[in-house]
C-alpha cells in the first residue's frame, strides 16, 4: 500500500484530499505547515506527497528544498498561483508536479496515481534501444506500444504515427504541416487540420488533462512538441 | 432752513444783481483810475497825488506842452527849406570827391593785401606736385591772377593792364610790385587779384552837409557791392545817393517847417513871434501889430518869453524850465523869439491851452485823496461781489446739485482762448486808445468828458468777460465736472484713445483669458506704437522733404531705434514663450533666470507647472490605483480559491455520495456547477485585471497565424460540434505571418471561439478566415447569435458586459474585453460588428515587427528617467 503525505494549511482542502486518496486506496498522512510535514516524513516511509506552497512557518517550496536533500519520493505542489514563473520555480526546486487552485480532485488524484506509478515501476521498467521515453510516456517501436505511466495507451495507427515522429524528435517544434508530410508522406495543402485533429486526440489519451498538457505541448502559432523530462 | 430766502438766493435776479453790481463797481474803479490818471498828467504826479496843486503854469501836462509848441517856434525861426537844397549844391563836389578817395584808397589796400597774401602763402613744393592727366593746371606764365597760380583752372586769358601792357603773372612780379608800388599805385594791379577780394565786405562812407554854423545834415555813401567799382562807376552811385539824400533832407526839413508852422498857427492862447536871421516874421497876431505891442502884451500875462537874440527875458515858469529855455536860446543866435499864453483867451474851447487850462481848474477842484479811496473801494466792492456771484453761480433753483450753465458746454480751452482773446483785445484797445489820446489830443475838450467813459466801459466789459470765465470754470468745479476733461484737446486727444481702446477691446474679445486685462495691455501696446510711430514718421518724412541730411538721419535712427526696441521686446517675449514651451515639453517648471516676465507669461507658466504637476500626480496615483486594483483582485483571488477549492471537492464527494433524495441531488449537482464556474470567473478575472494592467510580458515572435488559429480550432472544434455547431475555416492560400505572443494570441483567439461556442445558435455555421494586408494579419470569426444582440460593439468589450443582459447563459463577460486588451497589448486592435444576429470580430495584429508605441512601455521609459 502506498502511502501519501498531503500537506496543507487549510484542515477543509487537507480532509478533502484525504477522503479522494483514501477512495483511491492510498494510506494518507496529513500535515499542517512544512515543520510538521518533515517530521512526518522522518517517521514513515512515504511514496508521495501533495505539498501547498503558501503555508506558515515553512513554506512549500523551503520544505521541498529540504526534503530533495534526503529522498527522492514525487512531490506535487499546490498553490493558489497559476503563475508560470511560480511553476518553474518549484518544479526547479525538485518538485515533479504542480496543481494550481482551485482544483479538480480528480485530477490531483490522477497526478497522484501517476507520480506513484512511475516511481514505483520506473526502476522495473526494462529499457530496450527501441523505447522512446519522456517522463512516465514510453513508446516501444518494436510493438507499437505506447504507456503512460506504465498504463498502456490505444492509439490509432495515425496518432501512433505521429507520436512516434514527436517523440523522435524530442525538444523539436514541429509544425502541422511538417508533421502532415512525415506522417501522411504527401504534399500538404491545407490539410492541416486534420493534424490538429488527432493531435488533440493523442492528448486526450496520454494527458492527465489535455487543456494543460504534460507531455504534447502546443507551441502556438509553430507548431507541438515533445520535450524531454 | 427758511426756502424763500434761499429760493431768493439762487434767483436769476439776485445772480445779475451781483454781476451787473460787479461790473459798475468795477466800472466806477476805472472811472476814478482813469481821472486819477489824467490828474497825474495834467497836474503832475506828485503834486497830484499829495494834494498840492501848483499853478497852471508851473503844471505837468502847461510844461509838457508849452516846450513842444516853444520847440517849433524855434524850427520857424531856424532856416527856409530853400536853404537845405543850396548847402548841398555847394558841399556836393567836396564831399563826392572825398568819398571816392576813400573808395579808391581802400581800394588800393585790399588789392595789396592780396598780392602780399599770395607772396607770403606761395610754396615752390606746391607746383612739384605730380597733376594728373585730366587736369588742366595753368601754368605761372598763363594764369589770369596770381592768386590763380597752381589752381586748377580752364581760362587762358592773356591779360594787359589798363595801358596796354602785358602783366607779368609771377610771384616775382608780385613781389616786385609790392616794393615798388604806393598807395593807389597798386589800382594798376587790379586784374592780378582775384575778383572775389573785393566783393568781401560793404563800402561805408560817413560824412555830414554843413547847412549853416548851427546845422549840420548826417549823410551816408555806401557800396553794397563793396569794392568792385572803378573811379567813374563809384562816382555814379555816390552822386546818386548824394541827390537823393538831398532831396530827402529838404523834404523833412520842409515838412518839419510846415507842421510846426500849422501847429503854431492853430493856437489861439500860445501866441508867438518869430523873426529868423533873413528877417522874416512868423506871427499868429495880427500882422499889423509892432514887436513893441507884442512885447508889451507878453508882459501883462504872467507867463512870456521874450528874446531879442541876445537878451532873455521870461514869465512865470517853474525854475527847472527857465533854465532849460534859457539854455536853448543862447544856442540859437541870429533871431527874435516872443511867446506869451494869453489868459484873456481861456474860454476859446478850440484851443488846446484853453482845454488844458479847463482840464487843469476841473481836475483841480477834485480831491485826489478821496478818488484814491473810492478806487480802492470799488475795485474791493466789485472783487467782493464778484466772489458773492461765483459762490451763487451754478445753484439753481430745483436743482439739488450744482448745475452748469449752457455756456460751459464749451470746450473749456475754447472758452479760455475766447473770453481772454477778448480780454486782452479790449485790455490792448483801452491802453492803445490811452495813448493815443494822450499823445495826440489829449487835451481836448473831449478827453474828460468822453475819454474816462469809453475806456471805463471797455475795461468793465472785459471785466464782465473775466467773470464770465471765472462764472463757468467755477461752475464746472462745482458740478463735479472735470475741466480738463473739458478742454477741447483732451476731448480730441480723448477720442483717439477711445477709438484705440475700441480696437482693443474688439481685439481683445477673441481673447479667452481675461480679455479685460489683455485689453488694457493692447491699448497701452497699440497707443504706444502708433504715438511713437506718428511723431517720429513725419519727423523723418518732414526732414526728407526739406532734405536736410542731418535731422533727416538724427530722426531716421531715431525711428529705427524705436521700431527696434519694439521688435525686441517682441523677441523678449517670444523668447519667454519659448522658454514655457520648452519646459513643458520636458514636464519641468520653466525658469526665467531671474528675469522680469510679463503677467500673462508668468501666469501660463504657472499654470503649465501646475497642470504638470497635477498630471505627474494623477499619472502617479492613477499607477498606485491601478496596481493596487491588480494586487487586491489577486489577493482576493488568491484568498478565494483556497474555500473554493474546497468548496468543488466536498460538492464533488457530496455527488458521489449516497443519497436517495432526488431534490438534494439536484441541489448539490447546482452547487457544484456554479462553483466550477465561480472558479473560472474568478480565473478570468486575475487575467482581465493584469491584462488591463499591462501587468503582462510580451514575447512576441513571428508566428504562423494559419497554424495558430487551426490549432485555436482544434481545441474548440469538438465541443461546438456536440451543439450542432460546424467551424468552417477558410485557409488562405499563403500562411499569413503575425508577429505577436503565442500563447497571448492563442488566448485572444480561444476567448472569440468560446464567445462563439456559448452565443450560436444551434445548429449554424460559425466561419473563421485568417488574411493579410502586408502591414497586419487578421484574424476574422463571424457566428449567428443565439439571441438578440442589444448592445452596441464597444460596450461589448468592457467588463462583464455580456450580449445577453438576462446574464443567464454561460460566461462572464471578461473574454472580449481580455482579448481587446490583449490584442491592444500587442499592437493591434480587435474590431467587433454587429448586424442583426451576425456577430463578427476580427483581430487585428501586426504583420511584421513594429517599434512598439504603446502607452505601456512609455511609461516605462519614463519611470526610467
Amino acid at each position: 500500500m502506498y502511502r501519501v503525505l498531503v500537506c496543507d494549511d487549510d484542515e477543509a482542502i487537507l480532509e478533502s484530499v484525504r477522503i479522494y486518496l483514501k477512495a483511491e486506496g492510498y494510506d494518507v498522512l496529513t500535515a499542517s505547515d512544512g515543520v510538521a510535514a518533515l517530521e512526518v516524513i522522518e517517521n514513515n516511509d512515504i511514496h508521495c506527497m501533495v505539498l501547498d506552497i503558501m503555508m506558515p512557518r515553512l513554506d512549500g517550496l523551503k520544505t521541498t528544498i529540504r526534503i530533495r536533500e534526503k529522498y527522492n519520493f514525487p512531490i506535487i505542489l499546490l498553490s493558489a498561483k497559476s503563475e508560470d514563473t511560480d511553476k518553474i520555480t518549484g518544479l526547479g526546486f525538485g518538485a515533479d508536479d504542480y496543481v494550481t487552485k482551485p482544483f479538480n480532485p480528480l485530477e490531483l488524484v490522477a497526478r497522484v496515481k501517476s507520480q506513484i506509478r512511475r516511481y514505483s515501476t520506473l526502476g522495473s521498467m526494462q529499457k530496450t534501444e527501441n523505447m522512446l521515453i519522456t517522463g512516465g510516456l514510453t513508446l516501444n517501436k518494436d510493438s507499437k506500444e505506447v504507456t503512460v505511466d506504465g498504463e498502456p495507451v490505444k492509439l490509432t495507427a495515425r496518432e501512433y504515427s505521429i507520436l512516434e515522429y514527436l517523440m523522435s524528435n524530442m525538444g523539436r517544434v514541429l509544425s502541422s504541416t511538417q508533421i502532415y508530410e512525415a506522417v501522411w508522406n504527401e504534399i500538404a495543402f491545407q490539410t492541416e487540420k486534420t493534424v490538429t485533429v488527432h493531435i488533440r486526440n493523442i492528448r486526450e489519451k496520454i494527458e492527465i488533462n489535455p487543456k494543460e498538457p504534460k507531455y504534447l505541448k502546443v507551441v502556438w502559432g509553430l507548431g507541438y512538441k515533445i520535450d524531454k523530462i | 432752513m427758511d426756502t424763500r430766502s434761499t429760493k431768493f438766493k439762487y434767483s436769476f435776479f439776485s445772480k445779475g444783481l451781483c454781476f451787473i453790481l460787479s461790473a459798475v463797481l468795477f466800472f466806477s474803479f476805472v472811472y476814478s483810475g482813469i481821472i486819477i490818471i489824467a490828474g497825474t498828467q495834467v497836474i503832475g504826479f506828485e503834486e497830484y497825488l499829495s494834494g498840492d496843486y501848483p499853478s497852471f503854469t508851473h503844471s505837468y501836462g502847461f510844461e509838457s506842452m508849452f516846450s513842444a509848441d516853444f520847440y517849433y517856434t524855434r524850427i520857424l525861426s531856424d532856416h527856409a527849406p530853400s536853404d537845405i537844397e543850396a548847402a548841398f549844391n555847394e558841399n556836393q563836389n567836396e564831399i563826392i570827391e572825398n568819398a571816392v578817395d576813400t573808395y579808391l584808397t581802400e581800394k588800393a589796400e585790399i588789392i595789396k593785401n592780396e598780392l602780399q597774401y599770395a607772396v607770403d602763402n606761395y610754396d615752390e613744393a606746391y607746383f612739384n606736385y605730380e597733376y594728373t592727366a585730366d587736369a588742366v593746371v595753368i601754368p605761372q606764365e598763363q594764369a589770369t591772377s596770381v592768386m590763380d597760380i597752381g589752381q586748377e583752372t580752364t581760362t587762358t586769358e592773356i591779360l594787359t593792364d589798363k595801358n596796354g601792357n602785358s602783366i607779368p603773372r609771377n610771384i616775382e612780379a608780385a613781389q616786385k610790385i609790392l616794393q615798388t608800388a604806393q598807395g593807389k599805385e597798386f589800382l594798376d594791379y587790379e586784374v592780378l587779384v582775384r575778383a572775389d577780394a573785393f566783393t568781401e565786405g560793404e563800402f561805408q562812407y560817413n560824412t555830414e552837409v554843413r547847412i549853416s554854423e548851427y546845422h549840420t545834415i548826417g549823410l551816408n555813401l555806401y557800396n553794397n557791392s563793396g569794392y568792385d567799382l572803378d573811379e567813374q562807376e563809384i562816382k555814379k552811385v555816390f552822386l546818386e545817393q548824394y541827390s537823393s539824400a538831398k532831396e530827402d533832407e529838404n523834404g523833412s526839413v520842409e515838412s518839419n517847417f510846415v507842421y510846426a508852422k500849422s501847429r503854431l498857427s492853430k493856437l489861439d492862447v500860445f501866441k508867438y513871434y518869430v523873426i529868423d536871421a533873413k528877417g522874416t516874421v512868423y506871427s499868429n497876431v495880427e500882422k499889423d501889430i509892432s514887436k513893441e505891442a507884442f512885447v508889451t502884451a507878453a508882459e501883462s500875462n504872467s507867463a512870456y518869453i521874450i528874446y531879442d537874440g541876445k537878451n532873455i527875458r521870461l514869465g512865470d515858469f517853474a525854475e527847472d524850465e527857465k533854465e532849460s529855455y534859457t539854455t536853448s536860446l543862447t544856442n540859437w543866435p541870429d533871431r527874435e523869439i516872443y511867446i506869451y499864453i494869453d489868459e484873456s483867451r481861456w474860454g476859446n474851447t478850440d484851443d488846446p491851452y484853453a482845454n488844458l487850462y479847463s482840464a487843469y481848474t476841473e481836475l483841480k477842484t477834485t480831491d485826489s485823496l478821496s478818488l484814491l479811496g473810492i478806487a480802492a473801494l470799488t475795485l474791493i466792492a466789485s472783487f467782493i461781489l464778484m466772489i458773492v456771484f461765483l459762490c451763487l453761480c451754478g445753484h439753481k433753483n430745483g436743482e439739488e446739485k450744482p448745475v452748469t450753465a449752457y455756456i460751459d458746454k464749451l470746450p473749456t480751452d475754447i472758452h479760455f482762448i475766447l473770453s481772454f482773446g477778448c480780454i486782452a483785445g479790449l485790455t490792448v484797445l483801452t491802453i492803445w486808445l490811452g495813448a493815443e489820446i494822450i499823445a495826440s489830443d489829449f487835451y481836448t475838450s473831449l478827453f474828460l468828458i468822453f475819454t474816462p467813459w469809453i475806456l471805463s466801459a471797455i475795461l468793465t466789459v472785459s471785466y464782465m468777460f473775466f467773470i464770465e470765465w471765472l462764472a463757468s470754470t467755477v461752475r464746472i468745479k462745482k458740478a463735479g465736472k472735470k475741466f480738463f476733461k473739458r478742454m477741447l484737446i483732451v476731448r480730441a486727444f480723448s477720442a483717439v484713445c477711445t477709438g484705440i481702446q475700441r480696437f482693443s477691446g474688439k481685439l481683445s474679445e477673441k481673447f479667452k483669458y481675461q480679455p479685460k486685462k489683455i485689453k488694457k495691455t493692447l491699448f497701452v501696446l497699440i497707443g504706444g506704437y502708433l504715438s511713437g510711430n506718428i511723431v517720429l514718421c513725419p519727423l523723418v518724412a518732414l526732414a526728407l522733404g526739406y532734405f536736410t541730411p542731418i535731422p533727416f538721419i538724427l530722426s531716421l535712427i531715431c525711428f529705427i531705434a524705436y521700431n527696434a526696441v519694439c521688435l525686441y521686446f517682441i523677441i523678449e517675449y517670444l523668447k519667454k514663450l519659448d522658454t514655457i514651451i520648452d519646459a513643458s515639453c520636458r514636464h519641468i517648471p520653466a525658469d526665467f533666470g531671474g528675469q522680469k516676465v510679463p503677467e500673462s507669461l508668468r501666469l501660463l507658466a504657472l499654470n503649465l507647472t501646475n497642470t504638470n504637476e497635477a498630471l505627474e500626480q494623477a499619472i502617479a496615483k492613477a499607477v498606485r490605483d491601478e496596481q493596487m486594483k491588480t494586487e487586491l483582485i489577486t489577493n482576493v483571488s488568491h484568498d478565494l480559491k483556497t474555500p473554493l477549492t474546497s468548496l468543488i471537492s466536498y460538492s464533488d464527494l457530496l455527488e458521489k455520495c449516497d443519497i436517495q433524495d432526488e431534490t438534494a441531488k439536484k441541489y448539490i449537482g447546482v452547487i457544484h456547477t456554479q462553483s466550477i464556474k465561480l472558479k473560472r470567473l474568478i480565473e478570468d478575472l486575475i487575467e482581465a485585471s493584469k491584462v488591463s494592467s499591462g501587468n503582462v510580458t510580451i514575447n512576441a515572435t513571428n508566428l504562423n497565424f494559419s497554424e495558430l488559429a487551426m490549432q485555436a480550432i482544434a481545441e474548440f472544434a469538438p465541443e461546438m460540434e456536440k451543439n450542432g455547431n460546424e467551424i468552417i475555416f477558410l485557409e488562405p492560400e499563403t500562411a499569413p505571418l503575425v508577429f505577436a505572443d503565442g500563447s497571448k494570441t492563442y488566448r485572444i483567439l480561444s476567448n472569440l471561439l468560446s464567445n462563439a461556442k456559448k452565443y450560436s445558435a444551434a445548429d449554424t455555421r460559425v466561419y473563421v478566415s485568417v488574411y493579410s494586408d502586408n502591414i497586419n494579419s487578421y484574424f476574422e470569426i463571424k457566428n449567428i447569435s443565439c439571441e438578440q444582440l442589444n448592445i452596441s460593439p464597444n460596450e461589448l468589450t468592457e467588463r462583464f458586459v455580456r450580449g445577453d443582459k438576462s446574464r443567464t447563459r454561460e460566461g462572464n463577460g471578461l473574454g472580449l474585453s481580455i482579448a481587446k486588451d490583449l490584442c491592444v497589448l500587442q499592437n493591434g486592435n480587435l474590431h467587433l460588428f454587429i448586424d442583426g444576429d451576425l456577430f463578427k470580430a476580427i483581430v487585428q495584429l501586426p504583420a511584421v515587427e513594429k517599434t512598439p508605441a504603446s502607452p505601456v512601455n512609455e511609461d516605462e521609459d519614463d519611470s526610467e528617467n
